[in-house]
């Protein structure tokens, strides 16, 4: 199965996941989804859910000049998005319990 | 070989992409682009295009990201009308007689290669000047199979999956043409077989004129012309010709109806009205219950005839030739029609009265 299919309906919680521990900026994300597993995760991806989770509110964002590269803007996250990672947490994961047991025989053989 | 795009160009080219989208939800999307894509571009000396794919790939897979949707590119007219067709099949699909037409349809396929190819073949046929719904010689035919081969064969290899893009459109066309030849075909074949079986010749003399399709009155057909005087008087042996002369016939065998051949003389003229008729099945037995196959009659029914009298032929012809009405040259079984009640009837039967016609 194609991963990045199955990619694209979780990167919301991926990314609000990365944020919960600490704010990031748009190619940060990128690579700690990649560093966490996520190879295939594509940086327009995560660069335009950034940005809508910005626009839904569920983010906030601050500008951090830097010296030697270009002003880069952190994202982390509010209350709001804080209660959607939780909500989205906890629907993947009892999703991903009915996953498992239904592909419990099949992993066995 | 590919032109090595600075972090500013490659968003230029990722922003013209997403021309369409409305200015404020493309400001807001693409306002940290310039300095994202910078931060990209410094981890790494592989151009931007390398990494990230055409500027083209990446609008689209923002544009996926951002607006949470699939891609809404713009889309051609045909692709609009597409997308509203395979909208309302789904629909249609709801409804059973509609799914079992489209399970079948594809078993059709073969049938409509080899019509395409045959109305094909026509077309050319009759544009090298042998028309017609059928080849008309070996050669014609020769040629009809050829084509038709190859239609089906283009249609085996284009549901293979073989035809590709540069030569979709010429097949196109030829369907749409080989569609519209079939239907000028029907509609030609039609017209050829309403010609086979209405007009009929006269010997010698010109083909008469069929009014059984020219007009209709209260749903039926016409079988027979009452003429009157503009007195009322009913008028006999009035001969109809159109404007070229030739006669005017109805066909009253399609009515179950035949006209009336007297013993004596020549045969009625037929289009000398009113026509004198006899129901079919009123004939089609004698005494003995044999057939007759089409009885004569004499010019003037007895006063006392019923009208079965067909049935019995007379021996009494006297008076049969009557010289009246001028224009008259040969016996009529004179009916006389009346404008009461329902002329077509009274027209079928003969009359118990002598003739008064003037």
């Amino acid at each position: 199965m194609d991963s990045s299919q199955l990619l694209k309906g979780v990167l919301d919680l991926a990314v609000l996941a990365v944020l919960d521990g600490r704010d990031s900026y748009g190619y940060d994300v990128v690579r700690r989804l990649r560093e966490a597993g996520l190879d295939d995760v594509g940086d327009a991806s995560v660069y335009g859910t950034l940005r809508r989770l910005f626009k839904a509110g569920a983010l906030t964002s601050y500008v951090v000049a830097s010296d030697e590269g270009p002003h880069r803007k952190y994202y982390g996250l509010n209350d709001v998005g804080r209660t959607l990672l939780s909500d989205s947490a906890r629907t993947w994961t009892s999703f991903a319990a009915t996953m498992d047991g239904l592909l419990k025989e099949v992993g066995a053989g | 070989m590919t032109p090595r795009m600075d972090p500013h160009e490659y968003a230029r080219a990722v922003r013209a992409e997403l021309a369409d989208l409305p200015a404020k939800d493309r400001d807001e999307l693409l306002e940290d682009l310039d300095d994202h894509l910078a931060e990209v571009a410094a981890e790494s000396d592989t151009p931007l295009e390398e990494r990230l794919g055409s500027p083209k790939a990446y609008a689209a897979e923002l544009r996926a990201a951002y607006g949470g949707r699939p891609a809404r590119t713009r889309r051609s007219l045909t692709g609009r009308a597409a997308a509203v067709l395979g909208a309302a099949h789904g629909r249609l699909l709801r409804l059973t007689p509609y799914r079992q037409l489209v399970t079948f349809l594809p078993e059709l396929r073969p049938a409509w290669w080899a019509m395409r190819g045959y109305a094909l073949a026509l077309v050319v046929l009759s544009a090298v000047g042998s028309g017609g719904v059928v080849p008309g010689d070996p050669v014609a035919w020769v040629f009809t199979l050829l084509v038709i081969w190859a239609s089906v064969w283009l249609g085996r290899r284009t549901v293979a999956g073989v035809g590709s893009g540069w030569r979709r459109t010429p097949l196109i066309l030829a369907n749409a043409a080989a569609a519209w030849a079939v239907l000028v075909g029907v509609a030609a074949a039609d017209h050829t077989g309403v010609y086979e079986t209405t007009v009929r010749y006269d010997a010698g003399g010109p083909p008469p004129v069929e009014v059984r399709n020219v007009a209709t009155f209260d749903g039926g057909g016409i079988y027979n012309i009452l003429p009157y005087a503009a007195d009322g008087t009913a008028l006999t042996d009035v001969r109809l010709y159109d404007q070229d002369g030739r006669p005017i016939n109805v066909d009253p065998e399609l009515y179950g109806k035949r006209i009336v051949r007297p013993c004596a003389g020549e045969p009625p003229m037929t289009n000398s009205y009113p026509l004198p008729l006899r129901d079919v099945t009123e004939t089609a037995f004698d005494e003995n219950g044999l057939p007759v196959p089409v009885p004569c009659e004499s010019a003037m029914p007895a006063p006392s005839a019923s009208p079965e009298g067909a049935a019995e032929p007379s021996a009494n012809s006297t008076g049969s030739t009557e010289p009246s009405g001028g224009s008259s040259s040969e016996p009529s079984a004179d009916p006389s029609p009346e404008p009461s009640g329902k002329p077509a009837k009274k027209a079928a039967e003969p009359s118990a009265r002598p003739s008064d016609r003037r």
